[in-house]
């Protein structure tokens, strides 16, 4: 167990993608009491299933109010220790917008982890999905985001520079060259570490020596990726206490306010 | 607890690796010991020109004879695997048998493309069976554990280190009954699924724990992160266990070598 305080910005409650190979169901407790034994002490995101997937694409307004009580419903059952993501979808604006005025009201500050690529849409930069975003830039929520393609990322970033977006799996999808330009060029982005950096050793040295520590969380995605592997590949690299402060939580802390 | 990395790859000279940057030997090891890790088995890593063309006769000696100048260099600490090439038949099967009489016990990296392509099966099936006489383990990334099975067949005496390419957890239950029926093939840990929550520890119940090894594929993969996941999937796994699957299963594999 590390000494540091850590704050997972990337998890899903609710995840069973793999529950048919192993067989193992990932309840509320598990959740929490799998990342607490890992030393990680708060944890954030939106909830995800497999049968969430692959659906006709007018049932997403049903699914993502569904997924966003269900969020509500494991912050119900671990308290503090989770604060939830919701889920928004660019063919049901207001929906989306009533969404975003509903998770505000219950204290909920964060959007995503939003996962197009298993809600049938793809681009962040839409019409659609920038008047959903600039209702959630208004409100001052943080979104979290899987990476869609660079001109999309790089979009969004530059028509909401207000808005804090926080992309996931810094490096992955052997992105990292673009990943790198869209931080530095919008002060506004943000990666999370979640699932691919983990495998690259020296990652987090090379893009805090060029855009600096602020803007890197840390994250698993768990219960997809296993979170003791996440925080070890962390503690591996040659990083100053100060900067291993703001990946593990100092970072989270300020952008959400906790 | 010792750890014995199965799947780890030096640099065949000091090159550019992606975020580490320069990456020498020297570095390599130093890197591995950071993460407690103090033995490692494997090929070399080949620069991009060498990886990407089929090499010529005096590449595969050239690559060779660096990977036995490091094995002296870092002896007690690296495990040598040669080169081989199916294009180059003859030669491959020379090159075992040069390096098999100067100690080595591993040879790679066999490629999934390579076992589907038809071309290539005369020469892999003489190149194993040279690997055999010479008690070899070879180091082999099919599509899926099920690639293996009519080799695993045919050369029941050649010991087979695999790590599956699938990324889709359909490889550990393929490998459950596979690693059953042929205790000549062993599995590394160093396949990215192992990272995934609760495959290894739901599977290490049902794997032949003697034929599972650690790997962390470094550099290609981070060893602290491949480490600290594999040992917090074996939490409920009894000492006994870890240290099979840590070091004890590659020692036994690499006896011949650690007794040079």
């Amino acid at each position: 167990m590390t000494q540091y305080k850590i704050i997972d910005f990337h998890a899903h409650p609710c995840y069973d993608f793999h529950l048919a190979n192993h067989g193992v169901k990932i309840s509320h407790e598990r959740f929490r009491d799998d990342l607490l034994a890992n030393g990680i002490t708060a944890v954030c995101g939106s909830a995800i299933w497999a049968d969430m997937t692959k659906k006709e694409p007018a049932a997403y307004e049903e699914v993502c109010i569904k997924a966003n009580r269900a969020a509500l419903a494991c912050r119900d059952a671990l308290g503090t220790f989770y604060q939830p993501g919701i889920h928004v979808h660019p063919r049901f604006i207001k929906t989306s917008c009533e969404e975003i005025a509903w998770a505000k009201a219950h204290g909920i500050k964060l959007i995503g982890e939003l996962v197009p690529y298993m809600m049938g849409w793809s681009r962040y930069s839409s019409p659609e999905m920038l008047e959903i975003l600039s209702y959630a830039d208004e409100l001052g929520m943080v979104v979290s985001m899987h990476p869609s393609v660079p001109d999309d990322m790089e979009a969004l970033a530059a028509a909401l520079p207000n808005l804090k977006l926080v992309y996931a799996h810094l490096g992955g999808y052997g992105q990292y060259e673009s990943h790198l330009a869209l931080m530095k060029k919008h002060d506004n982005v943000y990666f999370d570490y979640s699932a691919h950096g983990s495998d690259f050793d020296g990652i987090l040295r090379k893009t805090i020596n060029e855009v600096g520590c602020d803007r890197i969380l840390f994250g698993t995605d768990y219960p997809g990726v296993n979170p003791a592997s996440d925080i070890a590949a962390v503690l591996f690299e040659d990083l100053t206490p100060y900067e291993l402060e703001c990946i593990f939580h100092r970072n989270a802390e300020e952008l959400l306010r906790l | 607890m010792q750890i014995f990395d199965a799947d780890a790859h030096p640099p065949y000279c000091d090159m550019e690796v992606d975020f580490i940057g320069n990456l020498t030997p020297a570095l390599f090891f130093k890197r591995l010991r950071k993460a407690g890790i103090g033995r490692a088995a494997g090929t070399l890593l080949l620069p991009k020109s060498l990886q990407d063309a089929i090499p010529s006769e005096n590449d595969i000696r050239r690559i060779n004879d660096c990977t036995l100048a490091l094995a002296n260099a870092y002896q007690g600490e690296y495990v040598p695997g040669i080169h081989i090439h199916p294009a180059l038949k003859t030669e491959s099967c020379a090159e075992i048998e040069r390096c098999a009489n100067r100690g080595v016990r591993l040879i790679g990296e066999i490629q999934s493309a390579w076992l589907a392509d038809l071309e290539y099966h005369e020469a892999l099936s003489e190149i194993f069976a040279c690997a055999e006489q010479f008690q070899m383990f070879v180091s082999i990334h099919p599509d899926n554990p099920e690639q293996l099975r009519p080799w695993a067949g045919k050369f029941a005496k050649l010991n087979f280190l695999y790590g599956s390419r699938q990324h889709n957890g359909i490889a550990p239950v393929m490998s459950v009954s596979l690693l059953r029926e042929y205790p000549n093939l062993y599995l590394r840990l160093s396949q990215v699924i192992f990272l995934a929550n609760y495959y290894l520890h739901t599977f290490a119940d049902k794997f032949p724990v003697r034929q599972v090894l650690f790997g962390s594929g470094y550099p290609l993969c981070n060893p602290a992160a491949r480490t600290a996941g594999c040992l917090w999937e074996l939490r409920d796994q009894a000492e006994d266990t870890k240290r099979m699957i840590f070091f004890e299963n590659a020692a036994a594999c690499f006896t011949a070598v650690q007794k040079e």
